[in-house]
């Protein structure tokens, strides 16, 4: 009696692996030829088995799945993280663009919410934004961010999480520190900054003010006010914060627990002036007519807020909504100018991505398609991928 | 298996998420959940860089990339998971998907296959007992690296991450009988290598 003929390799090749094949592995045991197959790929396997893998480090997982949720949160398409890895400050979270741009146009109209926050991460930073607006939390484990964040409005919030405590602000830019998941310090730039540390009391910062854990630092010639605020969890997302008016904070912030925070004046602060600034009030008083929709009126406090200050800190800000305001009041001409203006005052300025790609829209409406290409592609080079991808639209449109 | 009864509340806690399977989670992603996204995340980005990893066309920025895009991806789509493989597994054929999009240019995957040999045969022979099988394992990253994607996705997912080829089959939509054909020659082209045929 003839043996059965042996099987094809890629039966052999198909049998390895899976459950044992009566019928094959008889075979296999007394044909060398086909054991031979199975040994050699029984090897091969092995060996691919033993190639170096590169997995990244929880630090790098960190800062992948923080760049994730950002842009998922914004509604990004693609990632955004290695055009920022290499970038010390790298914006992760850029999403103002948009609002700026539904401000002036809609071209980044999108029905999703989008973020009230800039968020920019140190290196190293462990963070992620751990929900969405109307009440967009940041959830920091470590490192620094420094976050600015639009005027909000009712029902609207923007948080801080570190494990022991929280940050809540409400339109400003401010830098956060944390170290093993334990806030270690924030300080203001302007707006107001509510810190509610969980194991003490909570406190309100104004601009120039900064908070530090543990720290040996003289409480500042003007301190905080005592936010007199429920918990936290207690806070219903709408509920406005009871302020009681600014008094000394209590002696035993002044104890140094491992989890007290003390109040410091930052460097930023002109000669320790605790409330807001000149150019701060005009500021405010500029948004508070934005949300109102007096643009002209707006593009005025803007306006102050340059003039009062053309190297002060929210000047190239101020320079920016000026022409933002200045286009929204139907102004296009001379919001061109402004925005010309502001990219040649303010090139380092973080918003000068967002002010060419603004200009080269407003151009590019007013038939001037050759002048907003120039614009265009300076803004893809911007660290916000939603500023980048307003560019090309904007290139594209300039093309037809 | 159906997904729709499983879509959990839209704000889920941390130990809510921890508690759902993963068809929930990725159900509860697929409603823009961010929590969710970032448990699944948390679940599953460590098998993802692993089988990238194991893709020799990729490197360090590119798989942040890619581990990036699959989670998006994955969020958008999250409704055509229809149960037939895991969770994992439709994961991986995601990003399989695209990563053959990412390494499409041909110019691209060769630059990548000479940086990865490059960086295998970068290690000089020893004289001892290892150099051999230095050797061979270099060999065999290069033969795996010549393979066209679809090859190397075939391979890498049964053989080293030893998924079960229907499995593979249903998570990137192809018939099994294509999966169990790339895998053969893949895994011809690999003995080859290593007996030094190739």
């Amino acid at each position: 009696m003839r043996e059965p003929p042996c099987p094809r390799e890629p039966d052999v090749s198909r049998a390895f692996g899976l459950d044992p094949d009566a019928e094959l592995e008889a075979h296999l045991s007394a044909c060398a030829t086909c054991r031979a197959t199975r040994d050699g790929l029984e090897v091969a396997i092995g060996l691919a088995r033993e190639l170096p893998i590169d997995l990244p480090s929880p630090a790098r997982s960190e800062e992948v799945r923080a760049s994730l949720l950002a842009a998922a949160e914004s509604g990004q398409a693609g990632p955004i993280y290695t055009r920022t890895a290499h970038l010390r400050w790298a914006a992760v979270g850029v999403t103002a663009a948009a609002a700026i741009a539904w401000i002036v146009h809609g071209h980044l109209h999108d029905a999703r919410p989008r973020s009230h926050a800039v968020v920019y991460a140190s290196a190293g930073a462990a963070f992620v934004m751990a929900s969405a607006p109307p009440d967009e939390t940041l959830r920091l484990r470590a490192g620094t961010v420094e976050v600015q964040v639009d005027p909000l409005g009712p029902g609207q919030r923007f948080r801080v999480v570190v494990g022991d405590g929280e940050v809540e602000v409400r339109g400003t830019a401010f830098t956060v520190s944390a170290t093993d998941d334990r806030l270690a310090g924030v300080s203001v730039t302007h707006g107001r900054v509510e810190i509610r540390p969980r194991d003490g009391t909570p406190a309100l910062l104004g601009p120039g003010q900064a908070w530090r854990a543990g720290s040996s630092v003289p409480r500042a010639i003007a301190p905080a006010a005592v936010v007199a605020s429920a918990p936290p969890s207690a806070v219903p997302p709408s509920a406005p914060t009871a302020v009681v008016p600014p008094a000394p904070l209590p002696r035993r912030l002044e104890r140094r627990r491992a989890h007290s925070f003390a109040v410091a004046e930052t460097t930023a602060a002109a000669g320790g002036q605790a409330g807001p600034t000149l150019q701060e009030s005009l500021y405010d008083d500029a948004w508070d007519a934005m949300r109102a929709g007096d643009f002209a009126k707006a593009a005025a406090r803007f306006a102050g807020v340059v003039d009062t200050a053309p190297r002060g800190p929210l000047a190239d800000e101020g320079a920016f909504w000026r022409g933002v305001a200045t286009a929204r009041a139907g102004r296009s001409a001379q919001a061109i100018e402004l925005f010309r203006e502001m990219i040649d005052q303010y090139p380092a300025s973080a918003r000068r991505g967002e002010a060419a790609t603004m200009l080269g829209w407003l151009l590019v409406d007013n038939g001037r398609a050759d002048e907003a290409r120039p614009h265009f592609r300076a803004a893809g080079a911007d660290p916000s991928e939603r500023v980048r991808a307003s560019a090309r639209r904007g290139l594209e449109a300039a093309e037809r | 298996m159906k997904t729709a009864k499983l879509v959990p509340l839209r704000r889920a806690s941390g130990a809510v998420l921890a508690a759902m399977s993963d068809e929930a989670l990725l159900a509860a992603c697929g409603t823009g959940d961010l929590p969710a996204l970032d448990a699944l995340f948390e679940r599953f980005h460590v098998p993802l860089y692993r089988f990238l990893a194991r893709l020799p066309t990729t490197d360090d920025l590119t798989r942040d990339d890619l581990v990036q895009a699959t989670f998006l991806e994955v969020r958008r789509i999250a409704k055509r998971f229809r149960g037939t493989s895991s969770v994992k597994t439709w994961l991986l054929g995601v990003a399989a998907n695209l990563a053959r999009h990412q390494l499409r240019g041909e110019r691209r995957r060769r630059a990548h296959h000479a940086s990865y040999a490059e960086r295998l045969s970068a290690v000089p022979p020893r004289p001892d007992e290892e150099a051999e099988r230095r050797e061979l394992l270099a060999r065999v990253g290069e033969a795996l690296a010549a393979l066209p994607h679809d090859l190397q996705v075939a391979f890498v997912l049964c053989d080293l991450e030893q998924v079960p080829g229907v499995e593979v089959a249903r998570a990137l939509g192809v018939p099994e009988g294509t999966i169990w054909r790339r895998l053969h020659v893949a895994r011809k082209a690999v003995r080859a290598a290593v007996e030094g045929n190739a």
